[in-house]
């Protein structure tokens, strides 16, 4: 007998493409024939197990509609940034303001607190007596430049 | 076994039968929903990938029915989508990153445990169960068409004409492929004995 069948020999019989030759040698060698069982209830053994386990995948997937359109895995990703980057700028603008609240207070608090009473009290009586003196004049201020220049043209039609 | 059968009257559709019949997508997905689940299941080796996948390569089927010239099975149509899908998710950086954490990754010994063995002693079974395994840890090593290849005729029985047809591949890569398929799982087989 001539040597045992090559393995394109052995793979063209799995495939059920094989020649003649081939099937007679493996009528006659034990040892090829053998080789070639065991590989196809290999196979014929994970045919079994893949399709029994993908039944039971999909026997176990929640019920979905017969037509349901997912969304793309690319668009989930975008919506997973989106929200990141919302809860980010959310967070740094909660921080900010917290911050901008902080400084106000810092710098608000240092006119009242470095300012005496005694000045405080000192700067009221210069500006009650500034009010008082505007109101005193018998001319109110915006309209003292008028009165400045009929006074002027007055005196000058005197000269004349 | 409930494994789903196409209907002969539905292989002996014409082209414009069997365009029409795209149209019920209920149907197509009732018909075909478990052989491209089981094919892009064990091309990519995860189960929520696989679902995901499944889902649009039906949802594509059914966007481009109007493409389908009917020179070819609807199974076969199908499975040339679902294969441009598992091509393009195998190719992504994400499948790379995740590929070996994926939590849902499918395991061998899961696979295994769904063997009906027809092995009368436990020891058979066993041996049997680990076999199933080797087959699966094999595939997974395979390059990505040489897996799709082998699952093909493997485990959804096409013949090689479909599969050249599903893969845009020629006949004689798609036997180059299995012969290395092939002799990678004989390898380990022979490894393990």
């Amino acid at each position: 007998m001539s040597a045992h069948l090559t393995h394109e020999e052995l793979t063209d019989n799995l495939l059920g493409v094989s020649s003649f030759t081939v099937n007679a040698h493996l009528l006659n060698c034990p040892a090829c024939a053998n080789e070639l069982s065991h590989m196809k209830s290999t196979i014929a053994g994970f045919r079994g197990a893949a399709n029994a386990w993908s039944e039971n995948a999909l026997a176990k997937a929640p019920k979905e509609q017969a037509f349901s359109r997912r969304s793309s895995p690319t668009l989930r990703w975008v919506l997973a940034a989106a929200m990141i980057a919302l809860i980010a700028s959310l967070t740094f603008y909660i921080r900010g303001r917290g911050e901008n609240q902080a400084n106000t207070a810092s710098t608000a608090s240092p006119v009242i607190t470095v300012e005496s009473p005694q000045l405080q009290i000192e700067k009221d009586n210069q500006l009650l007596s500034e009010v008082d003196t505007e109101l005193t004049e018998a001319v109110p201020a915006p309209m003292q430049p008028l009165r400045l220049a009929e006074s002027t043209a007055a005196s000058a039609s005197v000269t004349k | 076994m409930t494994q789903t059968t196409i209907p002969v009257e539905l292989i002996a559709l014409s082209g414009e039968q069997r365009i029409s019949e795209l149209e019920n997508i209920d149907a197509l997905i009732r018909l075909y929903k478990a052989k491209v689940f089981r094919f892009v299941a064990f091309s990519v080796a995860d189960r929520d990938a696989a679902d995901s996948i499944t889902q649009d390569c039906f949802l594509k089927a059914h966007l481009t029915r109007h493409q389908f010239r009917g020179d070819c099975s609807i199974s076969t149509w199908l499975m040339r989508i679902a294969f441009n899908l598992v091509r393009d998710h195998t190719k992504s950086q994400k499948f790379r990153f995740w590929k070996n954490a994926a939590a849902t990754a499918i395991d061998a010994e899961d696979v295994s445990q769904h063997l009906v063995s027809g092995a009368s002693s436990a020891e058979a079974q066993l041996i049997a169960r680990e076999r199933v395994e080797t087959v699966h840890k094999t595939l997974q090593k395979l390059s990505d068409r040489q897996r799709s290849v082998f699952v093909m005729r493997f485990v959804e029985e096409m013949e090689l004409a479909d599969i050249a047809m599903a893969t845009g591949m020629s006949l004689a890569t798609v036997k180059t492929h299995l012969y290395r398929a092939v002799g990678a799982v004989r390898e380990r087989l022979g490894a393990t004995l």
